[in-house]
């Protein structure tokens, strides 16, 4: 997926465009991150809490970005280390989860249909039923990555995902469809 | 078709909230946050330190004061204790560096459990440096007090608390060891309770991730 912010790492070391680049790239990301946190979040963390989490996380580690991989590739590794971490409870410091008051959730002026939200929870409902490990690879290929990309996220090789989405893409489809009747 | 229409539910679940950035206060908010992690670990750092350094200062100076032989060494043994409880502290921190949000995920996972496997290890044999040490060097200390009249020793605090009866020594003994027991206790609840699991649970999505089908 190609992603036009990737041009502007040029600005890496200038502090005034680092801030601007760090927030354009998080305007461009954000949607997705969130996407992301909404399956992991479990309570009594929420997925508001993950996700500024997450961004916090990704602020932190800016400045190692080398370019090696593309940004939205380096953005869904953090993301999914940061909610793993949160889902297996690695994460002791509670003063780690402290409330950024600068990242606001508004309810969105149209709210999507009653059968879109409930098409959503089914397939939330449907990806929880999966084990962790099948459930980061499910969410990257909802994301539209291609294997190569998600393999380079997971650390495993295309053939690899390639064997497991088989499995997965039949299993996922099979639980929709009973529940979308 | 219905792969084309799941990516379309899932890509459109995340426009039911407006997510907003308040940029000129988003990187001072996260410099505040960043400075309040920061300050938690340097205070709990700072104790740790403070408290080792106080026992070298202190078991340096009964070294220096005491006549009795096997007290003095178990003085200076209780200082190298905590010289080198510092630099176990230390080494542990340096180790904690390596967390990296930034690799693949099985990377990250193979990562967090060799961390966890050494932080497990540190806990588990927390009784050979423990408790076991400086339970050694507290019997000497306690054993090695004798009369200090007999070293021509005398100061207000001294005359008032020495010779230990043998009935003394053995009860301060008991009290330690009990104390240090409970040290080991407390370590070895901390690995079964906190740490197996976590390395379990990392095992378990190691797991799931390399098999294939």
């Amino acid at each position: 997926m190609p992603n036009k912010l990737e041009i502007n790492f040029e600005y890496y070391e200038m502090p005034n465009k680092l801030e601007i680049n760090f927030e354009q790239i998080l305007e461009d990301n954000k949607h997705k991150i969130y996407r992301i946190c909404r399956i992991y979040a479990v309570n009594p963390i929420e997925p508001q809490d993950l996700f500024q989490e997450v961004v916090f996380q990704i602020w932190k580690s800016f400045p190692t970005f080398k370019g090696k991989s593309g940004i939205g590739t380096w953005i869904y590794r953090i993301t999914l280390n940061v909610c793993l971490r949160s889902k297996m409870k690695l994460e002791k410091n509670n003063d780690k989860m402290i409330r950024i008051e600068s990242i606001q959730f508004v309810e969105a002026e149209i709210i999507p249909d009653k059968i879109e939200q409930e098409k959503y929870q089914a397939l939330h409902d449907c990806i929880s039923l999966l084990n962790e490990s099948d459930q980061s690879i499910v969410i990257l290929y909802l994301e539209d990555l291609p294997y190569k990309e998600i393999a380079t996220i997971t650390g495993l090789t295309e053939n690899h995902i390639a064997v497991k989405m088989k499995r997965i893409r039949k299993t996922l489809f099979n639980c929709i469809t009973n529940k979308i009747k | 078709m219905l792969e084309q229409k799941l990516k379309e539910i899932w890509k459109n679940s995340s426009q039911k909230e407006k997510i907003k950035f308040e940029t000129s206060r988003l990187l001072i908010d996260f410099k505040s946050k960043m400075n309040h992690i920061e300050k938690a670990i340097h205070r709990r750092d700072r104790t740790e330190i403070t408290a080792s350094i106080f026992g070298i200062l202190l078991f340096g100076y009964f070294s220096y004061t005491i006549p009795f032989p096997v007290t003095k060494i178990a003085s200076l043994l209780g200082a190298i204790w905590f010289c080198f409880v510092i630099y176990k502290f230390k080494s542990s921190q340096k180790k904690k560096l390596a967390e990296d949000l930034t690799l693949s995920f099985r990377e990250q996972l193979k990562n967090e459990k060799a961390y966890m496997s050494q932080q497990a290890r540190l806990l588990d044999t927390a009784a050979y440096w423990y408790s076991i040490p400086p339970f050694i060097i507290n019997i000497l200390f306690v054993m090695g007090l004798g009369n200090p009249v007999k070293y021509g020793w005398s100061n207000i605090i001294v005359d008032k608390l020495l010779p230990l009866s043998p009935n003394i020594k053995i009860f301060t003994l008991v009290g330690l060891a009990i104390f240090y027991g409970f040290t080991i206790w407390i370590n070895k609840r901390a690995v079964k309770k906190n740490l197996k699991p976590a390395i379990k649970e990392i095992e378990r999505i190691q797991h799931q991730l390399e098999i294939e089908y």
